[in-house]
């Protein structure tokens, strides 16, 4: 727990990663408090109003249906970071389980979890997302499921790894002299080594997936359209770019925002669990 | 060497096996009854009678370790099915669709390498110093930017508002520039920020500090970094490429370009399994001999693995 | 750890220990962190003429290798020199890069610690060694690869050598090529830091041979860092004590060695001797 705190206040120290981590942060409360952000029902068409302009009433206009913009963003913060996180939450899960498992079981368990692990990971996610998708038809939570599936493999990976590195360490060593059991050790020496490598996999992670999942949605392959989501409003937006090319803008820039925030906050924690780590330094030129 | 990769086409027969058994399987464990979505989709109401003929039309009926082996069979000499909806040969259908995507995903890593090296050079010849630091700036945009985003802002700007360029479609050179530079641009981001960390880290050896030392020019140097440099990011530019080639399913939908990646999703959107099978397997293939090419090459190039070297 | 009385400057030595005129004197110079100006070298003088060897001696940690990189004008960023570096009376530190440049191989060249790392790993060492040669002797590629054939063979290198990729040889056979690097350009100041530290016994002699031949051979004017007594021993003609980034002691080796005024080199010296008594003692034993 010493390491932890350690590592929260080498995180505080790096500017970049705590404003991204507090941009998050905010962003997932808009999501979360939506309703009572905006007042406008992100599903309610307005024909009389479409594709307006920014007024007091909708700061950002409306769509080619007359709904709210500003509203369809803050509630698809809800959709697209919740998928995102849900995401994460799962692949995390699923995958350092089975590599923790692999990693201190071994035998049959763990040849059987590499060589799936292998398999997938000799296709590139883009196309098992997609095949999978493919597979059991458009929608949001096929989606959900393709990309959950494909990225456990990477976890089970590095917790598998992690495992059998910390399994050689003299204090795990001296656990099972004393006689603990193999969950015991798992749960109290293995697993708080793991868990930061994997938060760091788990962050840069969040962002491509956000990525995957609002470019199924754009293609109509994940989340459907009346549901707000942003990569389903970029794919909305794109029917009437030729006239209002301004309409791309909101959902374009939150997705980038977002995920540039991710990236941010998964190297910010990479440096504070790793003070150490030799970093190239700016400068020696020749 | 030969016999080498010899060896390593051997040891990748077992993994080519479980990626067909996997492409096979994802049919086989679709929600939908194939015989029914075959039927739909030519839009035949599907009775019992017909659903049970276009079965066993399709080998449905048969047991599943017989039906994996003789798609498998099939497939070895080339024959992946027909079509649900244009009852054409999926082979032809991929073969045709490939070319395109292959010239899109080398397009785009000509642009990876052309932009990306003399970038990262930029950045590590003015380390610390503002083009650094913007350079910098417009990689991590670039990283962060979602690529059909950048499709349609490309679209608007280069096609729509300047009128330069096409909006999409295969028609001529000029179409090949805004596709394969917006697949192009996530890797060229992901690229350029590696190779000027890796730079930067050769910088610090010793043997700069020796060249340096006994007064070679600063070219010449710089010359060995950058040659050092590559070799090390070898390994992530070969994962880089099979990358392009999976992530031009989204570009080759915002530029309707008529590559795989775009026959997948229409093929998705018709839920004509054949040709979502086959592009599964098709991209395994090409992932898994990719990899196996980037090993021997990584061979040949850097002294300290296999055979490759002179010496010896 | 500096206690006052070990903090004295060594002055006007120099005149006394060297004879002839000197290839290269440094005055004063200083060592310190750009950023909290820590000082990591303090206001060592040292001066060395042509056909001579100084030794620096100290233990690990003492700027020993700092020392040299700043008489070189090689530091690492982030660190400042100050004070004065004579090559023929020309001031190093003030220099331009361009003008530094110049220097560099032909009048001075370095021998580095590490040599399994001193060379480009994708390169033949025979083609490092002729693009030295190339670079500044303005030599034609057929004439530097003969050159290079022709020093190997006086480090007592097999020519097949040229053809090996650094990761083919060992420390000792890669620390004579440096060795032979420099022979070829005909540089009149060598700085050998720490060359034989990562060597077993065999190698050790043959790289101290080979610098030896610079020496009386070439002429050459050669600086030798290494915390290794018996080393600087049997090399050098004046030896300078660094400990803390202080010279200590600094004046002709036999004098130094035999009548040691500073209690860190009488430490140094004795430790040495018990070392090489438990030896002769460990040997005699051995061989019953």
């Amino acid at each position: 727990m010493r390491r932890a705190r350690g590592i929260w206040r080498a995180l505080w120290r790096n500017k970049v990663g705590m404003a991204s981590l507090i941009f998050l942060c905010l962003v997932l409360a808009a999501g979360l408090f939506a309703p009572l952000l905006s007042a406008h029902d992100p599903l309610a068409v307005d024909m009389k109003n479409r594709l307006g302009p920014c007024t007091a009433e909708h700061l950002l206009g409306t769509d080619s249906l007359g709904r709210d913009i500003l509203a369809r963003l803050l509630y698809g913060a809800r959709t697209s970071m919740g998928l995102a996180l849900c995401v994460m939450l799962a692949t995390v899960g699923i995958g350092s389980l089975l590599g923790l498992a692999a990693g201190t079981f071994r035998g049959l368990f763990d040849s059987l979890v590499m060589r799936v692990t292998e398999v997938l990971m000799s296709f590139p996610s883009e196309v098992l997302v997609l095949a999978l998708v493919g597979m059991a038809g458009p929608g949001m939570e096929n989606a959900f499921w393709a990309c959950v599936l494909c990225r456990w493999p990477w976890y089970a990976r590095v917790a598998r790894s992690l495992t059998l590195g910390f399994r050689d360490m003299n204090y795990v060593a001296y656990a099972r002299v004393a006689g603990f059991s193999r969950t015991h050790i798992l749960v109290r020496h293995i697993l708080p080594c793991a868990s930061g490598e994997i938060a760091v996999l788990a962050t840069l992670d969040c962002a491509s997936v956000l990525l995957m999942i609002s470019a199924l949605s754009f293609l109509g392959l994940g989340v459907q359209p009346p549901v707000p989501e942003w990569g389903t409003m970029l794919g909305e937006a794109r029917e009437v770019m030729i006239l209002h090319p301004w309409q791309m803008l909101p959902p374009g820039l939150a997705i980038l925002l977002v995920v540039a925030a991710f990236n941010f906050l998964g190297d910010a924690l990479r440096d504070a669990l790793d003070p150490w780590r030799t970093l190239p330094q700016p400068g020696e030129r020749p | 060497m030969p016999g080498l990769v010899l060896r390593r086409l051997l040891a990748l027969i077992p993994l080519l096996l479980a990626i067909s058994f996997l492409a096979f399987c994802l049919a086989a464990a679709s929600p939908s009854d194939p015989a029914e979505v075959a039927l739909r989709v030519n839009d035949i109401t599907p009775t019992p009678e017909l659903i049970e003929e276009t079965r066993h039309e399709l080998g449905l009926d048969k047991p599943f370790w017989e039906r994996y082996c003789v798609w498998l069979f099939r497939a070895l000499q080339g024959d992946l099915g027909t079509s649900f909806v244009t009852h054409r040969p999926v082979t032809d259908e991929m073969l045709r669709a490939l070319p395109p995507t292959l010239a899109l995903a080398g397009f785009a890593t000509l642009i990876v390498l052309g932009l990306g090296i003399p970038c990262a050079i930029l950045c590590f010849a003015s380390a610390g110093r503002p083009l650094d630091i913007v350079l910098r700036g417009l990689i991590f945009l670039g990283s962060a930017t979602p690529s059909f985003w950048a499709g349609l802002l490309f679209i608007w700007l280069f096609a729509v508002h300047l009128n330069l360029l096409p909006t999409g479609g295969l028609s001529g050179g000029t179409s090949f520039i805004l596709p394969a530079l917006t697949l192009a641009l996530p890797s060229l981001a992901t690229y350029t920020r590696l190779l000027r960390a890796s730079m930067l880290a050769t910088a610090q050896q010793d043997f700069v500090l020796y060249a340096k030392a006994q007064g070679r020019s600063r070219l010449a140097i710089l010359g060995q970094i950058v040659r050092n440099s590559l070799q090390s990011t070898l390994a992530t530019l070969g994962m880089t490429i099979p990358k392009l080639l999976a992530g031009a399913f989204v570009v080759e939908c915002v530029f309707a370009w008529p590559g795989l990646g775009r026959l997948c999703v229409t093929a998705i959107f018709n839920r004509d399994l054949p040709v979502i099978q086959a592009y599964v397997l098709f991209m395994g293939l090409c992932f898994v001999l990719f990899n196996l090419f980037m090993e021997v090459v990584a061979g040949l190039v850097d002294p300290r693995i296999g055979k490759g070297g002179r010496a010896r | 750890m500096i206690t006052p009385e070990t903090s004295h400057a060594p002055g006007g030595h120099e005149e006394r220990a060297l004879p002839g005129s000197p290839l290269l004197v440094a005055r004063q110079v200083s060592v310190r962190v750009k950023d909290s100006g820590r000082v990591l070298v303090d206001r060592v003088s040292l001066a060395v003429a042509a056909g001579s060897c100084l030794g620096i001696v100290g233990e690990s940690g003492s700027g020993k290798t700092l020392l040299c990189r700043a008489l070189l004008a090689l530091l690492p960023r982030g660190l400042a020199a100050s004070g004065q570096v004579l090559f023929e009376g020309q001031d190093v530190l003030a220099m331009t890069d361009r003008e530094r440049r110049s220097l560099r191989g032909r009048d001075t060249s370095l021998v580095t610690q590490q040599a399994m790392t001193a060379f480009d790993p994708l390169l033949t060492l025979g083609t490092q060694m002729a693009a030295f040669f190339c670079d500044r002797l303005g030599l034609g590629k057929r004439a530097a690869h003969d050159l290079v054939r022709t020093v190997l063979e006086r480090v007592n290198l097999p020519p097949r050598v040229a053809q090996c990729y650094p990761h083919e040889l060992s420390g000792g056979m890669l620390q004579r090529c440096m060795t032979a690097t420099s022979l070829g350009l005909g540089s009149r100041l060598v700085v050998a830091d720490e060359p034989t530290t990562a060597l077993d016994a065999k190698s050790r002699r043959d790289v101290l041979l080979a610098l030896k031949g610079l020496v009386t051979e070439q002429g050459t004017a050669l600086i030798l860092v290494s915390h290794d007594l018996g080393a600087v021993q049997t090399m050098a003609d004046t030896i300078l004590v660094l400990q803390g980034g202080r010279c200590v002691e600094y004046g002709c080796a036999r004098t130094v060695l035999n009548a040691p005024r500073h209690e860190y080199t009488r430490y140094l010296v004795r430790t040495r001797k018990a070392l090489s008594a438990r030896f002769a003692r460990f040997a005699r034993h051995g061989g019953e």
